[in-house]
């Protein structure tokens, strides 16, 4: 159990301003016995209305629409929580979650590849979870821009290389080979300037296994939200009407607090 | 029977072609506006055949009305195991993005478009569902419209029942699930296939017609802002672009059409969206096959209606049958829309049948197989000689305070000999279609 800070920032600015600019935020943390949320501060600038929403897989959304002209959008998500990977937490089980989504369906490669590890992973969902992360870990390695947002888990695994989301996309795609129950989670983890993606495994209750650091997820990790895979889960999703090009910064920031 | 519009039917497609009754057709990557072809011929539905038409659609839409609900919510039929899990969740219609969400009135499918057939053996048969977006009731409105003009007497000779209620109906059910506001008819604008269709359905019906730039959300309340600049709420959208394009904040990033946080208005309980998202799991050619078993589900009833023999290769036994038959049959792919995955197996080459041999064994969840259905031609006129062509019928079926089989439908024909396929995305042609009053 540990007392945990976090921040996080995204700040988009445009080349010339936009008018017409409506946005999804998917950032504010769902308290869980596995991440009691203490205290949260959500801010946006410039300060427009808001209103909240929830979706299917119960993350909490931040709408809302610009109809003036801006060329700078920030907003700031800071708060505490106790965090406990070692609770017990069974809310949100949903049966698509065994099933593939479009970006972690399987291809031919991805499929060779279960049906070569399959026999060896063990019992247990978690035996299992934990043993098909370490049997990707040796063969995929991590490489910055040589995927994107759009990349399937069978276009990463074709090349071997690629960031936290495509090892979480890989490895959602050989669990639901497997029949287990599994999904995305997006959100901070110490250390990380930037956000991380890992995966969730159903086994009597969640629980996080990170491929890309290929361990168990621990107390130093908090979820921002979560889906079947990146796209479900995105924090942040826009569509500005405008020609303008557009420079996205983010920072995170996750410590624990003594 | 008198046929007289025949003898006007040159008037008839003049007067279509000046009210810009068109069809878009997409071939080869181009848009191509062509007229569709209107025969005079009508088909005629006897009093007795509609009637159990009538009470076979009506059960048949209730039931996948229930499916549609029970699937988003407690999946019943599932846990129960009437409807295998893997053809809901391995549907690429199935969307969870739906899950939970209430619609007005628990209604999903508000307008249907039921495709039949009439056999030789006088049977009708069931061919397709089209849940999410049927079109087409605008072509026999106007078609009969403009026959009344160039042909009044026909109308005073036959028992015809009116088919001009077709408005009203879609008006009343629009007006029965509204959240609070204008009907609005949402088009992707003059560039669609069924343009006409939206503009027509506008006009008799009093919705706004409208395009996504109009329409924003506030507070979660979707509006419209008119040319003057004043808005207005609306309380029922009826939307004629896919779910895909919906809303490119929870779909398609890349949709220009849609509108931006949509589906959010829509969980809110704010908005009536007809008809409703998610729809097509429940009208994919997946699905069709247990049609049947969920009328037994949900309403305890034997079905009215017949489907066509289907087999499922999922199911090994289908599979063996699929596989050692293919030549009799025709095979369906599941995944796609508008007939262009639709073929004959006695019309393959050599190569192409093992090919899709392989493909079956290899996805066999992807494929349906049905027997072909001997069913009845119906005159043409082509060249000015009456010739026998392939026809169906596509019937509408609209749910509201209650739901109503239309006294009428589209009649599409194929204007090819040999053809069996009558899609009109694929250059077909329409008649009226008559249901006698008695």
């Amino acid at each position: 159990m540990k007392r945990i800070r976090f921040e996080y920032v995204t700040s988009l600015k445009l080349s010339v301003p936009a008018k017409e600019h409506c946005f999804s935020i998917r950032v504010l943390p769902r308290s869980t016995p596995r991440q009691r949320i203490q205290e949260l501060s959500f801010s946006l600038f410039p300060k427009t209305a808001v209103w909240e929403n929830s979706d299917s897989y119960g993350n909490k959304i931040i709408s809302g629409r610009y109809d003036f002209y801006h060329l700078h959008f920030q907003f700031t998500l800071s708060g505490t929580a106790i965090t406990d990977c070692t609770a017990i937490d069974k809310s949100g089980l949903l049966d698509c979650y065994r099933y593939p989504s479009r970006l972690t369906m399987p291809g031919s490669e991805i499929t060779q590849f279960y049906n070569a590890i399959k026999d060896e992973l063990g019992d247990s969902p978690y035996e299992r979870a934990m043993n098909a992360s370490a049997r990707l870990y040796e063969i995929f390695s991590y490489e910055q821009a040589v995927t994107n947002v759009k990349t399937t888990a069978e276009e990463a695994f074709k090349q071997k290389k690629g960031v936290c989301q495509d090892y979480a996309h890989i490895f959602l795609s050989l669990m639901r080979l497997d029949g287990i129950a599994c999904r995305y989670a997006a959100g901070l983890f110490a250390g990380e300037g930037q956000t991380h993606g890992w995966a969730e495994i159903f086994d009597g209750g969640w629980i996080g296994i990170d491929p890309t650091n290929n361990c168990r997820v621990g107390d130093d990790y908090i979820r921002l939200s979560h889906g079947r895979d990146f796209s479900d889960s995105a924090i942040d999703r826009g569509v500005i009407y405008s020609l303008s090009s557009q420079i996205q910064t983010v920072s995170a920031f996750l410590t624990e607090e003594k | 029977m008198n046929t007289t519009p025949v003898a006007n039917a040159k008037e008839i497609n003049t007067l279509m072609s000046r009210y810009g009754v068109k069809f878009g057709i997409y071939k080869n990557g181009t848009f191509k506006e062509q007229l569709f072809p209107f025969d005079a011929i009508p088909r005629v539905i006897t009093h007795k055949d509609f009637l159990k038409i009538e009470k076979g659609l009506t059960q048949r839409v209730d039931a996948l009305n229930m499916f549609l609900y029970d699937i988003y919510h407690d999946k019943k039929i599932i846990k129960d195991g009437v409807v295998p899990e893997d053809f809901i969740y391995m549907s690429s219609n199935y969307m969870p993005e739906c899950e939970g969400i209430e619609p007005s009135k628990k209604i999903y499918s508000h307008i249907s478009g039921i495709d039949l057939v009439e056999g030789k053996d006088g049977e009708w048969y069931i061919l397709e569902d089209n849940l999410r977006i049927p079109s087409g009731a605008s072509y026999p409105l106007i078609a009969r419209e403009l026959t009344r003009v160039a042909s009044p007497k026909t109308f005073e000779e036959n028992s015809i029942i009116d088919n001009r209620n077709y408005a009203k109906l879609l008006k009343n059910a629009m007006d029965y699930c509204s959240c609070g506001g204008i009907n609005a008819i949402l088009t992707p604008g003059r560039y669609n296939a069924a343009y006409f269709e939206h503009s027509y359905l506008a006009e008799r019906t009093g919705a706004a017609l409208v395009q996504s730039h109009e329409l924003f959300i506030e507070n979660n309340i979707l509006y419209h802002r008119d040319y003057s600049g004043s808005k207005s709420r609306v309380g029922t959208l009826y939307r004629r672009i896919s779910d895909d394009f919906l809303d490119p904040l929870t779909f398609n990033p890349e949709s220009l059409i849609g509108i931006p946080g949509l589906m959010d208005t829509y969980r809110a309980g704010n908005l009536a969206i007809i008809n409703a998202p998610g729809n097509g799991v429940a009208d994919d050619k997946g699905a069709y096959y247990f049609v049947p078993k969920m009328i037994k589900y949900y309403l305890g009833e034997e079905p009215i209606m017949k489907n066509a023999s289907t087999y499922l290769p999922f199911y090994e036994e289908d599979r063996k049958y699929v596989l050692e038959n293919i030549r009799k049959l025709v095979i369906k792919d599941v995944a796609e829309a508008g007939g262009y995955g639709v073929v004959f197996g006695d019309r393959l080459s050599k190569e192409e049948l093992d090919k899709l041999v392989e493909m079956i064994k290899l996805e066999p969840r992807r494929w349906i197989a049905q027997e072909v259905i001997d069913f009845k031609d119906l005159p043409i006129i082509e060249d000015g000689k009456e010739v026998m062509r392939k026809a169906d019928l596509r019937a509408f079926v609209i749910s509201g305070e209650k739901t109503t089989v239309w006294a009428s439908g589209l009649t599409r024909f194929t204007r090819l000999k040999d053809s069996f396929v009558v899609n009109s995305s694929q250059g077909g042609g329409f008649k009226d279609t008559w249901v006698l009053s008695r």
